[in-house]
């Protein structure tokens, strides 16, 4: 192969000259390699859009330049591919993954999923908040979150699995709203959802940032057939939550129409606030770049390196705003590393309240 | 709104979207006629290179490459048996016998002919239906899907063959092979015996390219002849030409079947070209020759796959939602492109949106013209000795499987149901109605669980579902008169492709294994939460009892041949051979897994040319080294794949 015969060009080279020592291994690592590429949806979807246009970026900043492959690995709720990058692929820092983290797979204990994520090697991530939505016909009528509290109607919502983070969020917040519902789930996608809320079968659901600026602004909001509620937040270190900076002003926090519904100084608590700060704190690194366990150092180096010089480029953020209406929300590995082993502890009890609030 | 066609017709003819528009084309041929490239692996190529495009140049580009890879598909699945894409699946039935008549011309001919009507007729219905999207898509709803599926499930009568036990026992079993995987209302993986690979069920092309594509490579190697089994019969493209005239009803029905097909997003297009072959089959007088290559069974599917394309983009610009993976992309198109999807796009930008419906009419005229221009010569490669062709066309198989995930599963898939294809067509089980079923499980399952969730049983009385569940009794009872009919008639039977087989000592063992699976498949089932084990249940238990009879049948057909005498039942030496050389497309696997997949796949091509061909040295250095360019140049530099390496050592860095 030609690539083989440069490699060996370019090792014999580096080593007549010694000069390498000065260098650090992270710089020379990608340089005339390929780097696969694992994305954990199929094609087409928010975190392959998402993860194709920062590698479009990210690649410039990646010392060598490697050639990028992409491979879509969907299946499970993003379980397939988590499975995959730790259990099959190489470790020699020539795979990577733009993952949707499947954390509720984690936090379950699903039996599918037989790896950890405490184990990835995270490069960094990017944070999208959740949007809550309802159609403005649920009775007497919604034209606002205010009236929201005010519903009589039984309404239908929609998600895509018990055990996945949309259905689990809808019932905690829900629930903690005491708001009557009833919870339909099994839709593949966010489009038959959207095809079910144009159809009043079912009335309420969430959307990532991306896919409610994207899809859900223009078919349900605009023409007036539904209402934006309240968005995630971002946790505080005194147990509450901040206004996102990436989201529209008039769209409240979750924790706002909590303290709406209880009393100003209502504070939530139990099971179902623990988990929904979990899910909160989630939202944070909502997309991760990751190598499996063991990778090289000069691979992560290099990589979270290239991270932290794409998370400033100018083009990319602004092609990041043009697809999420929104400013990049971006962690970096060693802090993602950090708070992912946090979310992920969880007591033998809360466990048991999730998988219980899973089945129901 | 006459100036918003005009003004879509200006974005799509000036400079440089023309230029693109012609580029798209071209490439598209390119992704349809590669087994496993597809028109989604050229979307998701494609996309990174509009960024920076305007609208006009970035949809021209785009929906010109993915118009026409349904019409490029034609050319494998009518001259090798590969289907091209999972849209030209029902093509092989009848076009593949015709490549095997030596009319490969006059099939492709009338594959062009009408898959350039189909997709322009697509595209003026695309552009009619515009004032009337809303109600037409919004009343279809889970509980409607429901329905549809069952509605092609009763196609299984006409894609069975002779024994409609064995067709309906194998629709069950695809039924039940759509249940592999994560099952999402239930929370739970089913049948995936602890592998990653199986968690998000098994890919569609890797099964087909099995089913269909292996057992004719097989015949083929056994045989050493050239596909065609005549010599050259003269017969051309303007034969299939006037053919398609002849039946221009049965291409303007297809047309419309695809177009409503891919109006309804969660249908697909896999499904497409089955309900219009069966629509086909069903609507025709005389059935003998379907399987057999009967021209009608080229033009229904070819005229359906490029309609649906027009119907499809309805739901994706109109709402946002998109039937397909293709379409997703598309939306993504649009996001980097500024353009809210949405009922906008119907007023506010409806030049865009007349920009798309010619988009699509130009790709097909310009695709179907330039195929039709250059098919006769193509068509020519059925005539070659088999032995020259087989190397090829197992290379075209082994990676187009591979594209589905870039996984040894995809080969082992892909070999385990070769071999079941294999013993299928040998043994006279029909494999049609198997897809049928894998493909529609899916759909039906989906549409039962949210339809009850949201509506109750209340989802059966809803009009369109009563009006649906009408023409099901109406087909089934349709089916039942002509099957009887059929049988006094004997002989009017329709194959569905499966003519060739009826070994009875190959079909018992087949039927008991396809029994036990049947009983494991159940009894597995039982323990998972209602909401998982209703359908594996419903798909496996009833087809015990028509396993029964279907074996009993068999069964005593094996006892009469042996009275007959031993050589009536051992077949001839086709067996034998065809046993050897699927040992020799399972070292391709053993040899990927120690020195990795590149040079399994050539060393399989030279000690085919040599040991098996006997071929010349030269033949086999120059076929040998063009291979290895071939997959070098495609795989590695034109559509990047992640190559299967040696655990020794790395070719691809």
């Amino acid at each position: 192969m030609a690539r083989a015969a440069r490699y060996i060009l370019s090792a014999a080279i580096a080593g007549t000259f010694a000069v390498t020592a000065t260098i650090p291994a992270s710089a020379q690592f990608y340089k005339g390699k390929t780097l696969s590429v694992i994305i954990n949806y199929g094609p087409g979807g928010n975190t392959d859009i998402q993860g194709r246009a920062l590698l479009r970026f990210m690649n410039d900043h990646i010392p060598g330049k490697p050639r990028t492959v992409v491979k879509n690995m969907p299946g499970a709720g993003g379980i397939v591919g988590t499975n995959y990058l730790v259990e099959a692929a190489k470790r020699d820092g020539s795979v990577m993954g733009i993952f949707t983290i499947a954390i509720m797979g984690e936090l379950l204990a699903d039996p599918a999923l037989r790896v950890s994520h405490k184990d990835l090697v995270y490069i960094g991530a990017i944070g999208q908040q959740q949007i809550a939505h309802v159609r403005k016909d649920v009775k007497p009528g919604v034209t606002g979150w205010k009236d929201f509290l005010k519903v009589t109607e039984v309404f239908k919502s929609a998600g895509h699995a018990p055990t996945s983070s949309k259905d689990i969020s809808i019932k905690l917040t829900l629930g903690l709203l005491g708001i009557k519902y009833k919870h339909v789930t099994g839709f593949k996608s966010a489009g038959p959802i959207r095809r079910a809320l144009l159809q009043n079968e079912v009335q309420y659901t969430e959307d990532s940032l991306t896919g409610f600026y994207a899809a859900v602004y223009p078919t349900l909001i605009k023409p007036g057939i539904s209402v934006p509620l309240w968005h995630t937040g971002v946790p505080t270190k005194d147990g509450g939550l901040r206004h996102a900076p990436t989201v529209d002003k008039s769209i409240p926090t979750f924790l706002e129409v909590y303290k709406a519904r209880h009393g100003a100084n209502a504070k939530p608590s139990g099971h179902a606030w623990q988990i929904y700060r979990k899910l909160a704190q989630t939202r944070q690194f909502l997309r991760i770049l990751i190598l499996p366990p063991g990778a090289p150092k000069a691979a992560t180096a290099a990589l979270r390196e290239a991270w932290k010089k794409t998370t400033t480029d100018k083009g990319y953020l602004a092609e990041y705003k043009k697809q999420n209406n929104s400013e990049l929300e971006p962690l970096i590995g060693e802090e993602a590393q950090e708070v992912i082993s946090d979310v992920l502890t969880i007591s033998p009890d809360l466990r048991k309240f999730l998988q219980t609030l899973a089945k129901g | 709104m006459f100036e918003a066609v005009l003004d879509g017709l200006i974005l799509v003819v000036q400079w440089p979207a023309i230029g693109y528009l012609f580029l798209g084309v071209m490439l598209g041929m390119f992704f349809g006629a590669v087994p496993g490239l597809s028109g989604l692996t050229g979307m998701a190529i494609l996309l990174p290179f509009t960024f920076g495009m305007g609208p006009g140049p970035a949809f021209a580009f785009l929906l010109g490459m993915y118009a026409v890879t349904t019409t490029a598909d034609t050319l494998s699945s009518v001259l090798l048996g590969v289907p091209g894409t999972a849209a030209s699946q029902a093509t092989i039935l009848d076009g593949y016998p015709l490549a095997m008549k030596g009319e490969a011309a006059r099939a492709l001919g009338a594959a062009y002919t009408v898959s350039m009507i189909g997709g322009v007729l697509g595209a003026v219905f695309l552009a009619l239906s515009i004032p009337l999207v809303r109600p037409l898509i919004l009343s279809f709803a889970e509980p409607e899907f429901f329905m549809l599926a069952i509605l092609g499930l009763t196609m299984v009568g006409s894609l069975s063959g002779g024994s409609i036990y064995k067709g309906l026992a194998t629709a069950c079993f695809g039924l039940l092979l759509s249940m592999v995987g994560y099952a999402e209302f239930g929370g739970i993986p089913r049948y995936w015996f602890g592998f990653n690979y199986l968690l998000d069920g098994l890919p569609l092309i890797p099964v087909v390219l099995g089913l269909f594509a292996l057992p004719e490579l097989i015949d083929l190697a056994s045989r050493g002849s050239s596909i065609s089994r005549v010599a050259d019969t003269g017969s051309g493209m303007m034969d299939g030409v006037r053919d398609a005239a002849r039946h221009w009803w049965l291409g303007l029905r297809c047309t419309a079947i695809g177009v409503y097909i891919g109006m309804l997003p969660g249908l697909g297009g896999s499904i497409v070209d089955w309900v219009a072959y069966g629509h086909a089959v069903q609507s025709a007088k005389d059935k003998s020759m379907f399987g057999k290559g009967d021209i009608r069974g080229v033009i229904a599917p070819e005229a359906a796959n490029n309609a649906m394309k027009g119907g499809a983009l309805l739901p994706t610009i109109a709402f946002a939602i998109p039937g397909s993976a293709s379409m997703a992309i598309l939306l993504g198109a649009f996001l980097i492109q500024g353009l809210e999807p949405g009922p906008r796009m119907l007023t506010e930008r409806l030049d865009v949106s007349f920009s798309l419906v010619w988009t699509l009419a130009i790709a097909n005229i310009l695709g179907a013209g330039l195929l039709l221009a250059w098919g006769k010569q193509v068509a020519k490669v059925t005539f070659l000795p088999g032995h020259y062709l087989v190397p090829a066309v197992v290379l075209f198989v082994f990676m187009g499987a591979w594209m589905a995930g870039s996984s040894v599963g995809d080969w082992i898939s892909l070999l385990l149901f070769g071999l079941m294809g294999w013993v299928m067509k040998q043994g006279g089980w029909p494999r049609p109605p198997l897809v049928l079923g894998y493909i529609l499980g899916k759909i039906m399952e989906n549409g039962l669980q949210i339809g009850v969730q949201t509506q109750g049983w209340g989802m059966l009385t809803r009009p369109i579902t009563i009006i649906i569940m009408v023409l099901v009794v109406l087909t089934l009872v349709a089916a039942v008169r002509r099957h009887a009919r059929d049988r006094r008639a004997d002989g009017n039977y329709p194959q569905g492709g499966d003519a060739a087989g009826n070994n009875s000592a190959v079909s018992v063992p087949f039927a008991l294994l396809l029994l036990a699976v049947f009983i494991y498949a159940a009894a597995a089932a039982i323990p998972w939460r209602p909401a998982a084990r209703l359908f594996p249940l419903v798909a496996a238990l009833p087809a015990i009892p028509m396993m029964l009879v279907a074996l009993s049948r068999d069964w005593r057909r094996l006892k009469a041949l042996r009275a007959a005498g031993p050589s009536a039942v051992s077949g001839d030496d086709s067996l034998r051979r065809g046993a050897i050389f699927y040992g020799w497309l399972l070292a391709i696997l053993l040899g990927t897994l120690l020195i990795g997949q590149y040079l399994a796949l050539l060393a399989f091509v030279l000690l085919y040319l040599w040991l098996w061909a006997r071929a010349s040295w030269l033949t086999m250095s120059v076929y040998t080294v063009a291979c290895g360019t071939f997959l070098y140049v495609l795989f590695e530099l034109l559509v990047p794949v992640i190559w299967y390496e040696s655990p020794f050592f790395d070719l691809f860095g």
